[in-house]
């Protein structure tokens, strides 16, 4: 008889039922708004999630009457955790076409109830701006 | 899929949907107000009391793969089951919103 160890070893985690993830906002011409949740993912129970790429811009699209912040931002919140900003553009500028961008890549892995989201507000007076906020990732068997 | 939920408000996340995955559909909010809700949001200098009584709504995307009990329900339990992990969204307390 013959004993044979056998090697089994667990797939990677990009084959352990991967899936696409992303959300966003972009828009154009938005007037002065509160501060708004535009979206939010949050990791499902037994999965993790690789952040790959994420992205945030303000431009200033038509001047302001009376110039407040123009942001978008991401949050990062992890599971019972306080949240952080590891993404924030912030434009001050009335000059048109002012802008402000901020990215990152393949760097945050995310647990099961880890939540992370993107945010929006411009507390001027008059004015419009342009905002960009957006993730794209993986989510797999933990 | 895209659905239309309501805004909600809390001090955490200022204007928001309650789910934990979403993504705004641009200048879908509703009911355009002067002065309080525009096609974008919430303005600026908007009362938020006042902007809450209006039930301001938005169009979203939200995951396939969300548990549904009829086509306006999500179902709460798988949720809750769905999310066990997370502070809020794992709570009995915590309903979905209606979609509408």
């Amino acid at each position: 008889m013959r004993l044979q160890h056998v090697l089994v070893t667990r797939p990677d985690w990009f084959d352990r039922n991967p899936t696409a993830q992303s959300g966003g906002y972009v828009a154009s011409s938005v007037a002065p708004h509160a501060l708004t949740q535009r979206w939010t993912y949050t990791v499902a129970t037994g999965k993790k999630a690789i952040l790959q790429t994420a992205i945030c811009i303000v431009q200033r699209d038509s001047v302001a009457s009376v110039l407040g912040a123009q942001s978008s931002y991401m949050r990062y919140i992890p599971s019972g955790g306080s949240a952080v900003r590891p993404l924030y553009a912030y434009n001050t500028s009335n000059t048109l076409s002012a802008a402000q961008s901020n990215n990152i890549g393949a760097t945050m892995a995310l647990l099961a109830g880890d939540q992370i989201d993107g945010s929006t507000l411009d507390d001027s007076t008059g004015g419009t701006g342009f905002y960009l906020t957006s993730f794209q990732g993986i989510q797999f068997d933990a | 899929m895209r659905k239309r939920l309501p805004l909600s408000h809390d001090a955490d996340r200022s204007w928001h949907v309650d789910l934990p995955t979403y993504s705004m559909i641009p200048g879908t909010c509703l009911p355009i107000t002067l002065g309080l809700i525009d096609k974008n949001g919430i303005l600026a200098l908007a009362d938020t009391a006042a902007a809450l009584a209006l039930n301001p709504s938005v169009e979203c995307d939200i995951p396939d793969d969300t548990p549904m009990t009829d086509p306006a329900t999500i179902d709460a339990a798988k949720m809750r089951e769905r999310y066990r992990e997370h502070p809020r969204f794992k709570r009995p307390d915590w309903t979905p919103p209606k979609i509408l």
